[in-house]
């Protein structure tokens, strides 16, 4: 039993041996299509499936919010209900973490960065000790402000302080106040998340300092902003333990109906990943999924097909083991041995590939202020997935030419005529060279599509100023700023910036246009003509007088807000075009009243014309302008409109910002032609993967049909050579396997065209702007494929000249 | 049966007035095939002339050389040393498309193992070459079907090789000669695979050939075929050893 399995083994290393060219160009393709599928099984084992630096995950829990009418549960607890569960639970020892966002000082200078706020308990809950000094702990001093001591990430310590250990003790200045390290983590500590570490950590004790933004969060129930887990103490069970949640969970329900009336925490299993970003996060790696296993579909069926055009040239030793007594099922599992056997091989080179693209994609990273804690990127988990892969593509590919290669057809191959020689394979051959092309043709027509919006990106109007302006955003909150000294700071750059030579005017609002971040409200028109309920959900953004000349969008009616208009006047905005037309044109629009939004009623003193306010691709937007001056803001984006180039503004900018200012970091100081180039990065991101991905699919599908081709003349010899015998030309002959060839790939391009008629429109969204059914990429794109592929058909071909036409004579 | 090219050809010296008497003129040819560091002299200094209308048997021991002449007679293959003179033209230094517009203009092959086209039935077997010629469509269909009905073989003209005993698929091989109707024509052993009911209506079908004017040059060890043959050369190690007349 195990001998015949054995014997079929050293059979297959036979083949390989005997055929180096033919099984070179197998594993290779098959290493191009399995090599994905175990990099991106790699890359997902690193930052999700290994485990995070903690002492017994198995007694840790995540502790979830569960809302009655939400879908399913969430993280987020406020900081007073996280207090209440840490003091009344008797089976939990409660802690949390939440993000924050740093301004820190040195050198006189700032930089922005995100850290970790967490509880006092934090580390001790974790089961973790500093790799340098101490981190905090429960015990220590709990009252607010108590605790100006942070404990710094490896990564942010390695690279900002170069690994010395004298920075214990030294005074950090964050968010406008001081913080003295006491403590450095180990290299693989994140914290209760995966993956990303945090630069440093900060104790909750200190919220008010580095979270002045929201003074009252201490007391406010209802602000969920914090990620809470727990231990589970030693003797109790998750049961308890979700028992115990549910009794605190009612009796905050009773005592503070207003905002825990319809909540309840749960505990669940401890992962690492936040549930916020599960979602994300599985539907990334479904996507990646299914792109791989397209790709290893693809260069299976690439493979099958040379494997069949090999198939004719085995008929022979194949009838013979039939001949001789062999059953089908046999000869299908000898032939599947011998494609495993190869995908093993090609497994082998598919991991090398893995390790250096891990490499790669390390290398790749941005290289933010936090580091990236990845795991090995070969463990026993990625070496069984890819033996699996491996055997499932062996089998995959190996499947359909054993079948049709162990077909019982005795005779022809013993008769002494050469018949056509395709075995009946040749349709099934066809379909897998057509079905490839049709897969590259809807990839690379995605990319195209992708490449096209970006292009019509970059010649759109958006409707505001993209050349001469300089964009400088900052949110002044984490520099530790009042209100007092917003303004006092508003008023000095505006002055400041606006004297400076080479500046025509400065202005601000709220977000800068084209922005990642904003608002939105529903608003309701006010006024006998309009009918109840009419509420729209409108864009929002903040603006000073003169923002509008500034950026470069023009009025259309009414008026720029003015000194006039404070906190003391009537509420005025100015609307965009689209929304004007609600109220029946920009001049009808004038002077109504509408309610809603972040105050009581608002009267519309302007309507400008429409722009771009989050990205190229959107439709109109109603949108509405609040008057900066009306609703004061920490979050401020400065716009200075320039005479000449842009570029050229940045450093006498940054200068003057400096003369007067020393706390901002002056990081976000760019031009507008970079903050439309980041608006864009997805897109462009989206464009060089499909392309990537495409040119892989295309690459697989050439070797398909060279393969295919060039098996194709050598099993042809004879037949070339009778042709030549009677005279026929060798372009005749080149002829002749060209147009076969290219029959198939039209067919595939055809089908391929009108699947990405199906499939593009999907991508709409992602496209800027663009059309998902843009007829020059549908025409330019499977036109160059067909090309490429003429000469993965042409080059093979060619060798039908080399062909000898003594074949006819000597043919055995 | 009618000599003239089915299309009037470039040179007015291949008309049948002005065609020289030898159709073919081997002088001092020689071949040596060097595999490795073996050299094999496969002919040496042969010298032959064949002239028009003849029916040469050549035959010898195996390995003596036979397929090897055949193979330069009909521009398959180019001789080491020595010239090649065809109706009269040198041929020894042409290029392959030359020789290629030559084969199918001039010459006719029959091959032992047939070789038919396994992918293309009986009767696109036999318009093969004239699709070489750029002959109109009618004209083919209607060559095609005289030559199949010469060898008896209009009834499987819709058939594959495959499809077909050996017997049927060499009279297809001939068919695909007659209806080319070249003026040389070559046979490797075409009795090698037959029995000898159908090796018997091959040669009959060359005789008729014969008979109708083409030259005919065959190699065959069989003495019982040999007879068919008006001249019969004997070849031993690469060389001509004997070339003697046959009365029949
Ligand atoms: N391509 C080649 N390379 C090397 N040697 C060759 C080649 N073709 C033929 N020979 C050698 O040349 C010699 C003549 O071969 P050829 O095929 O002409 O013999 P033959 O008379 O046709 O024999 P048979 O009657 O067996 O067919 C033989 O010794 C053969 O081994
Ligand atoms: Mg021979």
């Amino acid at each position: 039993m195990w001998d015949s399995w054995w014997q079929d083994i050293r059979q297959a290393a036979r083949l390989v041996r005997n055929n180096p060219g033919f099984s070179a160009v197998l594993i290779g393709c098959l290493a191009l299509g399995i090599g994905p599928t175990t990099t991106a099984f790699s890359l997902i084992n690193a930052s999700l499936l290994h485990a995070v630096d903690v002492d017994s995950p198995e007694t840790l829990v995540t502790i979830l919010t569960n809302r009655v009418g939400a879908e399913r549960p969430s993280e987020g607890i406020s900081y007073p209900n996280y207090v209440d569960l840490r003091d009344r639970s008797t089976t939990l020892d409660v802690a949390v973490a939440a993000d924050a966002k740093l301004s820190i000082r040195s050198e006189g200078t700032s930089e922005l960065a995100e850290g970790a706020m967490v509880s006092p308990n934090f580390f001790d809950v974790l089961g973790r000790k500093a790799l340098l000094g101490d981190v905090f702990h429960a015990g220590d001093n709990d009252t607010p402000g108590s605790q100006p001591v942070v404990v710094l990430g490896y990564a942010y310590w390695q690279d900002k302080f170069q690994g010395s250990p004298d920075v214990l003790g030294k005074t950090m200045r964050m968010n406008g106040h001081d913080f003295k390290v006491v403590g450095v983590m180990p290299q693989s500590f994140t914290g209760q998340m995966a993956v990303v570490q945090p630069i440093l950590w900060a104790s909750t004790t200190m919220l008010d300092e580095i979270r002045p933004d929201i003074p009252s969060q201490r007391v406010q129930r209802n602000h969920s902003w914090m990620d809470p887990f727990a231990r589970i103490r030693p003797g109790a069970s998750i049961e308890q333990a979700n028992k115990d949640l549910a009794d605190i969970s009612r009796q905050l329900a009773a005592e503070f109906p207003q905002s825990n009336e319809f909540m309840s925490f749960s505990a669940a299993p401890f992962t690492g990943i936040p549930v916020s970003i599960a979602e994300g996060v599985g539907q990334l790696v479904a996507l990646a999924g299914v792109v791989v296993l397209l790709l290893l579909l693809l260069s299976c069926s690439s493979t099958a097909a040379l494997q069949l055009a090999r198939a004719t040239v085995r008929r022979r030793e194949i009838a013979i083991r039939m001949a001789i007594g062999a059953s089908r099922w046999r000869i299908v599992r000898q032939l599947l041995v011998e494609s495993v056997f190869v995908a093993i091989l090609a497994g082998g080179l598919a991991l090398l590939l893995t390790l250096w693209a891990f490499e790669l994609y390390k290398v790749l990273l941005p290289d933010g202020p936090r580091g990236i804690v990845l795991g090995s990127s070969l463990d026993y988990r990625v070496l069984a997935f890819t033996l699996l892969a491996s055997v499932v593509a062996g089998i995959l590919f190996g499947l359909a030419p054993a079948w049709q290669m162990s077909r019982p057809d005795l005779i022809a191959p013993l008769k002494s005529q050469e018949p056509g020689g395709d075995f009946g394979s040749a349709r099934v051959r066809n379909v897998l060279v057509a079905a490839q092309f049709a897969l590259a043709v809807v990839l690379m027509i995605s990319a195209g599509l992708f490449v096209r919006g970006l292009r019509r990106a970059q010649t759109l109007d958006p409707g505001f100023e993209t050349e001469r302006m300089v964009i400088f955003d900052t949110d002044l909150t984490i520099y530790g700023y009042s209100m007092q000294r917003t303004n006092q700071f508003v008023d000095d750059f505006l002055k400041r910036i606006g004297e400076l030579p080479g500046v025509e005017s400065v202005s601000v609002s709220r977000f800068p246009p084209l922005s990642r971040s904003s608002s939105n409200t529903g608003m309701t028109p006010i006024g006998e003509d309009l009918t109840a309920g009419a509420s729209v959900m409108v864009g929002l953004n903040w603006a000073a007088p003169g923002y509008f000349d500034t950026v470069g969008i023009p009025f259309v009616a009414g008026r720029d807000f003015n000194t006039k208009d404070s906190r003391l006047s009537k509420r005025v905005v100015i609307i965009n075009e689209s929304l004007a037309r609600r109220f029946g044109g920009a001049k009808e629009a004038l002077g109504k009243m509408a309610s809603g939004g972040p105050g009581e009623s608002v009267e519309i003193v302007g309507v400008v014309k429409d722009s771009k306010y989050w990205s190229f691709g959107e439709e109109d937007v109603d949108f509405v302008y609040l008057a900066i001056a009306q609703t004061p803001t920490r979050e401020l984006a400065f716009c200075i409109r320039t005479n000449g180039d842009a570029d050229a503004m940045l450093t006498p900018i940054a200068s003057a910002i400096r003369s007067f200012n020393n706390d901002l970091a002056l990081s976000p100081l760019r031009t507008i032609q970079e903050h439309t180039r980041q608006s864009l990065a997805p897109a462009r991101m989206s464009a060089i993967l499909f392309a990537v991905m495409g040119g892989l699919a295309l690459l697989l599908a050439v070797i398909g049909v060279y393969g295919v081709v060039s098996y194709s003349v050598t099993r042809r010899q004879l037949e070339i050579g009778v042709r030549m015998a009677l005279g026929g030309q060798p372009r005749d002959l080149i002829a002749l396997l060209v147009r076969r060839g290219l029959r198939l790939v039209a067919i595939g391009a055809a089908a391929g065209i009108c699947a990405a008629f199906g499939v593009t429109r999907f991508l709409a969204p992602l496209l800027n702007g663009g059309s998902p059914t843009d007829w020059q990429v549908f025409l330019f794109v499977p036109l160059v494929l067909v090309a490429v592929a003429w000469l993965a058909i042409y080059l093979p071909a060619r060798k039908a000249t080399r062909v000898d036409p003594m074949v006819v004579l000597r043919y055995e | 049966m009618k000599q003239s090219t089915p299309q009037p050809t470039r040179a007015p010296q291949s008309d049948l007035q002005s065609r020289p008497a030898q159709v073919i003129r081997l002088e001092k040819v020689s071949k040596v095939f060097a595999v490795e560091d073996v050299e094999t002299r496969a002919l040496v200094d042969v010298d032959l002339t064949i002239n028009r209308g003849e029916f040469v048997a050549v035959s010898g021991p195996s390995g003596c050389g036979k397929t090897t002449l055949l193979s330069i007679l009909g521009l398959l293959d180019s001789p080491t040393a020595g010239n090649y003179t065809l109706d009269g033209d040198v041929v020894t230094t042409l290029s392959q498309p030359e020789r290629a517009r030559l084969r199918n203009k001039k010459i006719g092959f029959i091959f032992q193992n047939f070789n038919l086209i396994g992918d293309l039935t009986v009767e696109q077997n036999v318009d093969l070459p004239l699709t070489y010629q750029s002959m109109r469509k009618a004209d083919r269909t209607r060559r095609v079907q005289e030559a199949l009905e010469r060898v008896e073989m209009s009834h499987r003209a819709r058939h594959y090789p495959s499809q077909l005993s050996g017997g049927q698929q060499q009279r297809a091989a001939v068919a695909r000669v007659l209806a080319v109707s070249p003026h040389i024509l070559l046979a490797d052993e075409p009795t090698g695979n037959l029995d000898s009911k159908n090796a018997e209506s091959i040669m009959r079908l060359l005789s008729t050939l014969h008979q109708g004017g083409a030259t005919i040059c065959m190699v065959t060890h069989d003495p019982r075929y040999i007879n068919y043959a008006r001249r019969i050369v004997d070849l031993l190690d690469g060389r001509v050893v004997d070339d003697r007349s046959n009365a029949g």
